[in-house]
């Protein structure tokens, strides 16, 4: 395999490291945000319109974790810098 | 982008200028939500309302209710703003159901003009009420050298706000398109039903993500609060 091949295959496997493991930490803090919210909302219903909007801003923020990687996937694939070197 | 049908030109030429087709998209979103609101002028009425004029009845009434809440005084500064982001985006997200068309907000220039907006509109409402200098002045605040980091937790937090959106809406058509490849015609359809709720998400978040950096405007200067 020439050098090309080997830095198409990195990025590859890197790709599929990056995001099983990247998607595995938002899930738990997801998890965790959706049960907090909920054990507010059940112990104060009058608040929920208060706690979801706090929410949904949390569980964005948690959420634009992923999709930065999924950006990094991205490039990583269909617009990878690395290869301009090899020229 | 992802065309498979090529209604638009790819690019259009005006004499040097060259025009992609994510501006002519948004052309045509404009376009269709200008001649909806006219329409929906003609239509008004105090005794019959409309389905459409409730449904933006309702939506005024909660962004109004918002911004009153984040925003204590001056809300009506921002609340035109919120109005446009949150039906110009969702607009702009859900007319990839349309055969043809595809999301502007799927490209990445489009989010990152959303965001230079309310980029410009926190700075330009934060010179108007605090006056250039001071406004400029709480950049250098507790140090002089604190500078960069200010600049570029404001040019982080403005990409960030449009990436968000971009990842989002390209991702799912993303799950669209290799569902299809996968497996037919018929597997898509509840992933597809699915990114049309997280485009209305997707545009909400926006507005309010951008109302609460607008707010830390607001909450920086010390407005004495009117006592009623």
């Amino acid at each position: 395999m020439d050098t090309k091949g080997w830095v198409v295959l990195g990025s590859i496997v890197v790709i599929g490291i990056m995001m099983s493991f990247g998607s595995y930490g938002p899930a738990r803090a997801l998890a965790k945000a959706i049960q907090s919210a909920l054990d507010a909302i059940a112990r104060q219903p009058e608040a929920a319109s208060h706690i979801t909007r706090t929410f949904i801003i949390g569980v964005a923020i948690i959420e634009s974790i992923v999709i930065y990687l999924f950006v990094i996937a991205l490039i990583l694939l269909f617009a990878n810098p690395l290869l301009d070197f090899l020229k | 982008m992802i065309e498979i049908f090529k209604v638009f030109p790819k690019t259009l030429q005006i004499g040097f200028l060259k025009i992609e087709d994510t501006v002519l998209i948004t052309w045509v979103i404009m376009g269709l939500l200008f001649l909806f609101s006219l329409w929906i002028k003609r239509n008004l009425s105090l005794y019959n309302p409309g389905i459409f004029q409730l449904i933006l009845e309702a939506l005024v009434e909660g962004a109004e209710r918002l911004c009153k809440e984040v925003i204590k005084n001056h809300h009506y500064k921002v609340l035109p703003f919120l109005l446009t982001l949150w039906i110009f985006i969702g607009a702009c997200n859900l007319i990839g159901v349309v055969p043809g068309l595809f999301p502007p907000t799927s490209d990445l220039n489009t989010p990152l003009a959303f965001a230079f907006s309310a980029f410009l509109m926190r700075h330009l409402l934060g010179i108007q009420l605090k006056g250039a200098k001071k406004y400029l002045g709480h950049f250098f605040k507790p140090f002089f050298f604190l500078f960069p980091l200010h600049l570029l937790a404001e040019i982080t937090r403005s990409l960030a706000l449009a990436i968000r959106l971009f990842g989002n809406i390209l991702s799912g058509e993303f799950v669209a398109l290799i569902l299809l490849g996968i497996a037919g015609l018929f597997l898509p359809i509840p992933f597809i039903m699915l990114h049309l709720l997280f485009g209305l998400l997707q545009a909400y978040l926006f507005g309010i993500l951008s109302l609460a950096f607008l707010s830390q405007v607001f909450e920086e200067n010390k407005i004495p609060e009117k006592e009623d």
